[in-house]
Order: C-alpha cells, then sequence, then structure tokens
C-alpha cells in the first residue's frame, strides 16, 4: 500500500509535466481558451473602461454578465503563442441595440481598428428572402434575384441596394452618364485641412489646380499633398513644403496654387486626398472632370484673412444624419437642411439632425465656419453631386424610408444558446497591432487589443451584456521533427 | 526501509513546485493556463505535517 502510494505521489507531477508540455506545444495547432464574465484569466484581461462596464449580474440560470452602456469597450488578449487566426466567438444579450461589432487593433495611434460583424438586429430581424454563400448573405424584399452572383452581374439602382461590410463591385455599378465631359470650379467655399473627395472618369486623364493658403494659427510646419488613387492605387501626386513660417504668428505669406496632371487611368472611380493640417485652407479647387463629391466629412473654414465678411455656403448632401459643430462665436448660426432650421447656438457643442428627406438635400451654411459630419456624401454644387456607393446600413438606417429593397451583406451566421446570442468574428492575426509588449522577449508579452464596438449605445440609453468570450487560435499543425527543430533554433538563437 | 508516504509527499511537492513555478516565470502561462501551482505548495504542508506527526510517535 505504501509503495502504491509512494507511486501514485511521483506520478502526479510526472503526468502533470507532460500535461503541461503537451499543452504548450500544441501539436495540433488550435487552441481555445474561454472567459466567463467575472473569470480571471492568464489570457482575457477583462473588459475596459470600467466607466462603461457594469458591476457583474447574474440571470435566473446563473449566468454571470456584464452590462455594458458605452461605447466602445476594449478587451486585452494576451495569445496563448504564435497563431495566425482567431476565430472569436461571443455570447451577448441586447433589447435595443441594433449594431454590434467586434474589432481588432491594427495601429492605434491611427485609430485605426478592424471592425467585424457580431450582431446586426436589423438584419436579424428582417423577413425578406435570404441566399446566404458562407458569410455573404443577400436580403430580398422581393424575389428579383436568384443567386448572389445575379446581383453583383446586373445590380439595382445604388440607391435601392445597401451593403454591409461589403463593397460592391465598381465596374458595374457606375452608370456611363456620370463620365461624360464638363469640369468643376469650387470657388464659394473655404475648406480646412485634409479633404478627400471621389471623381469619375471613362479612361481619360483630367487635371486638378488647388489654391490654397497656410493661415499659421498653430506653431510647426504645414506642408501639403494631393494624392490621386484609383482602387488602392497611387496614381499622381504632388507635394508642397511649408511656407517657412512655423511659428503660430497667424500670418498669412501668399495663396499658393498646386497643379496635378493626372494621366494612365482606367474608366472608374478615382479618390483624391487633399493632404494638410488645419492650418491649410483650401480656398479654391477645379477639376476637369464633371462630378465631385466629398467624403462625408466637410470643414467649412472661416473666411479671417481671405475675405472681409464671411459668405454664405450651400452644400448639397444626400445624408440621413448629419451632425454640426463650431468653434467660434462667429459660426454661430441657424442652418437650413432643406426646410429644417437647425439652431446652432454654442460654439464647441455638437449638433445632430436627422434628414426629413430622402435623396439630395440642400444644406444652407449662412456664415460658413462649420464641420459638417454625414452618414452620406457632399458636393457643392447639385449638378456635380453623385453617389457611386450603395447605402451604408448603419445603426440608424431606416430601410423603408430610403426605399432599400436589396441588401448585401458579410454576416456570418449566428447561434442562439438560451437567451444569448452567439455571434462570431475571424482575424488573420499577423497585421493586428500587440500592445505591451517587448520584441525580444517574444509574441507571449503583447497583447492584442480587440474592441467592442456598440454605435450610438449611449444616445439611445442602450445595454449590451456579455456573458462569454471563446477565442480559437489557430495554426498549421505540428510534428515532432518541427518541435526538435524549433527548440534547436532558439538553444541556438540564445547561445549567439 | 521503505520511505514514508509523508515524507515523499514533502519533496515530491517541493521540487515540482519549484518546478512549474521556475516554468511559469520562465515562460508566461505555461502551467497557469493548465492548473495553478500552488497546489503543491498545500500538498507540501499536509506532507511536512505528516512527516512531523511520525517523528513526534517515533
Amino acid at each position: 500500500m505504501k509503495t502504491f502510494l509512494n507511486t501514485l505521489i511521483i506520478l502526479v507531477p510526472l503526468c502533470l509535466f507532460t500535461w503541461v508540455a503537451w499543452t504548450y506545444l500544441d501539436v495540433d495547432g488550435i487552441n481555445t481558451i474561454t472567459w466567463e464574465a467575472e473569470d480571471n484569466s492568464p489570457f482575457v484581461h477583462g473588459l475596459r473602461p470600467a466607466g462603461r462596464v457594469g458591476a457583474v449580474q447574474i440571470t435566473e440560470d446563473g449566468d454571470a454578465y456584464y452590462s455594458i452602456d458605452g461605447d466602445p469597450v476594449y478587451l486585452s488578449v494576451t495569445p496563448p503563442g504564435n497563431y495566425e487566426t482567431v476565430d472569436i466567438r461571443t455570447w451577448v444579450r441586447t433589447e435595443n441595440q441594433p449594431v454590434i461589432e467586434f474589432g481588432a487593433t491594427v495601429d492605434a495611434v491611427a485609430g485605426q481598428v478592424d471592425l467585424r460583424p457580431l450582431v446586426n438586429k436589423t438584419l436579424d430581424a428582417l423577413n425578406w428572402i435570404q441566399t446566404r454563400r458562407d458569410s455573404l448573405v443577400l436580403y430580398q424584399r422581393h424575389a428579383d434575384y436568384g443567386e448572389i452572383s445575379d446581383v453583383l452581374q446586373d445590380p439595382p439602382p445604388l440607391s435601392s441596394i445597401a451593403t454591409y461590410h461589403y463593397t460592391l463591385p465598381e465596374e458595374n455599378s457606375v452608370p456611363r452618364a456620370w463620365t461624360g465631359n464638363g469640369s468643376v470650379r469650387q470657388t464659394q467655399v473655404s475648406l480646412r485641412g485634409f479633404h478627400e473627395f471621389v471623381t469619375v472618369t471613362n479612361g481619360r486623364g483630367f487635371s486638378i489646380d488647388a489654391m490654397y493658403m497656410d493661415m499659421n494659427r498653430n506653431p510647426g510646419e504645414d506642408p501639403v499633398a494631393i494624392r490621386v488613387f484609383q482602387g488602392n492605387e497611387l496614381v499622381a501626386e504632388v507635394h508642397a513644403e511649408d511656407d517657412g513660417v512655423v511659428n503660430d504668428t497667424n500670418a498669412a505669406l501668399d495663396r499658393r496654387t498646386l497643379h496635378l496632371d493626372v494621366v494612365g487611368l482606367r474608366a472608374g472611380l478615382v479618390k483624391v486626398e487633399l493632404n494638410a493640417d488645419n492650418d491649410v485652407y483650401w480656398r479654391e479647387l477645379s477639376t476637369t472632370l464633371p462630378m465631385l463629391t466629398y467624403s462625408k466629412n466637410v470643414f467649412v473654414g472661416d473666411e479671417v484673412g481671405y475675405l472681409d465678411d464671411p459668405r454664405s455656403v450651400t452644400l448639397w448632401t444626400d445624408a440621413q444624419h448629419i451632425t454640426l459643430f463650431t468653434r467660434h462665436a462667429e459660426g454661430v448660426q441657424t442652418v437650413i437642411l432643406g426646410d429644417q432650421q437647425v439652431e446652432i447656438a454654442v460654439p464647441h457643442e455638437q449638433y445632430s439632425v436627422e434628414n426629413q428627406h430622402v435623396g439630395v438635400t440642400r444644406l444652407t451654411i449662412p456664415k460658413g465656419d462649420l464641420l459638417v459630419v454625414t452618414d452620406g456624401r457632399i458636393a457643392f454644387s447639385q449638378e456635380a453631386f453623385f453617389n457611386p456607393y450603395p447605402v451604408q446600413l448603419s445603426d440608424r438606417i431606416n430601410l423603408n424610408k430610403l426605399g432599400v429593397d436589396t441588401i448585401l451583406a458579410t454576416y456570418p451566421q449566428t447561434t442562439q444558446d438560451g437567451p444569448w446570442t452567439v455571434g462570431q468574428a475571424t482575424f488573420w492575426l499577423p497585421p493586428l497591432e500587440k500592445e505591451g509588449g517587448d520584441a525580444d522577449q517574444g509574441l507571449n508579452d503583447g497583447s492584442y487589443r480587440f474592441v467592442l464596438s456598440l454605435p450610438n449605445i449611449a444616445e439611445r440609453g442602450a445595454t449590451v451584456d456579455v456573458h462569454k468570450i471563446e477565442m480559437t487560435f489557430t495554426r498549421s499543425p505540428r510534428s515532432v521533427g518541427d518541435i526538435w527543430q524549433r527548440l534547436v533554433e532558439k538553444l541556438l538563437r540564445k547561445n549567439t | 526501509m521503505k520511505t514514508s508516504v509523508a515524507k515523499t509527499l514533502t519533496y515530491t511537492s517541493l521540487l515540482s513546485w519549484m518546478v512549474f513555478v521556475i516554468l511559469e516565470l520562465l515562460v508566461p502561462t505555461m502551467v497557469t493556463r493548465v492548473f495553478n501551482p500552488h497546489w503543491f505548495l498545500l500538498l507540501f504542508l499536509i506532507g511536512v505535517i505528516g512527516w512531523y506527526n511520525q517523528l513526534v510517535r517515533k
């Protein structure tokens, strides 16, 4: 008996050691870690910040959960080794938050987050005809298309199709009428800082002339550049150095013009970036293409140092939700959107307005000096306005109001586990940024920073309950030979 | 003479605790993802008490 007990006492740690080594080596290349609310996990370091995450609560079934009422919420995760992908399943519950997305930080400084759909209650609630091909889903109000490929080959008008985490191929969606002759000359507005617009060509080259002023209101250099992209390819660019004034003198030395000839294009959309910081005011802009719309945001600058008096600015937008903001007392004014009046009463306060009209609406800004943030596109003349993109399915969308009949969405199938909706998202790990790690110490010391995005949750007073997160890390399997080779490599590296 | 169970438990658990804690320090989460090595400290204490009782009885 004594011998048996002695042997058992020695065998237990040996078995545990084998188990630890086997788990660490992870021969099959699949490692699943699970975190539940209230757990202390060596890998998942809880939801932050504490101000947006309530105290732990327990359901009638005994499930622990955290209630979230702010956006975004971060989740720091130390991976259990070097892996290539992670498949994340999240158990959530919400009554009134339509969109829940899971993101991974790619570049924290640039604010670049790779967001993926997790739970979309708008899509879940649709009783339209659904056609699924893996994660890509086609929703139709009427049975107009048999297959997803039919929509891609012959898409409906862009105003009646919405997309969600999916980019519609532009070849079949850009009407030829947009690519005719004409030009845009934009002289009635001063735009401040970085701006981005799209135009469209039938393949012919075009030129851009931009007159700008460096107002030197903040310290530092103010270089300027115009970059032209087609697809993701940079096709043309022009730079200009700072005017030599690096102090905040408020001195505008001169009016400068950047000229850029763009050639070698193919038919389709062209994206143009006006790169500059907020000291630079774009006073005039002209292109030799007929269409020009800005992406979502424009910063209508003041005219101090350029004109004697502020001037009225008219823009055209198809946005449904618009946020207005001014920094100066001179920017206090009454803005007119269609036939709605919006009182900008106090500087440094955001004013949100929902457009009661569908389609292109006129927005009049009597005194300029206003940051305009929209969920649509913006032009400074009705003739130049075009929207080459389908409707974006956002958390505030009203499909009936917009007349949307077709939706193409990348949306992995959700499942139900009791009261919990289980959404899933997969990330390719190498491009993701790790924080808190020491490169010399290897990957184990760094953590990925994931994000739970709950758009406008605080505004609508909604909550999202999070019960459990399961992460399955995968890489290619390892043979005993692979493990031996890696071990030798590590030992050699340490000795050199 | 055969080694007593308490003595084996004392030595084995102390040695195991040291090995697993060193492993955990060298490669964080390597051990704690499977189990908490401090259980061996508890076993060590139990072993020490058992061993002490044996010595007192002799």
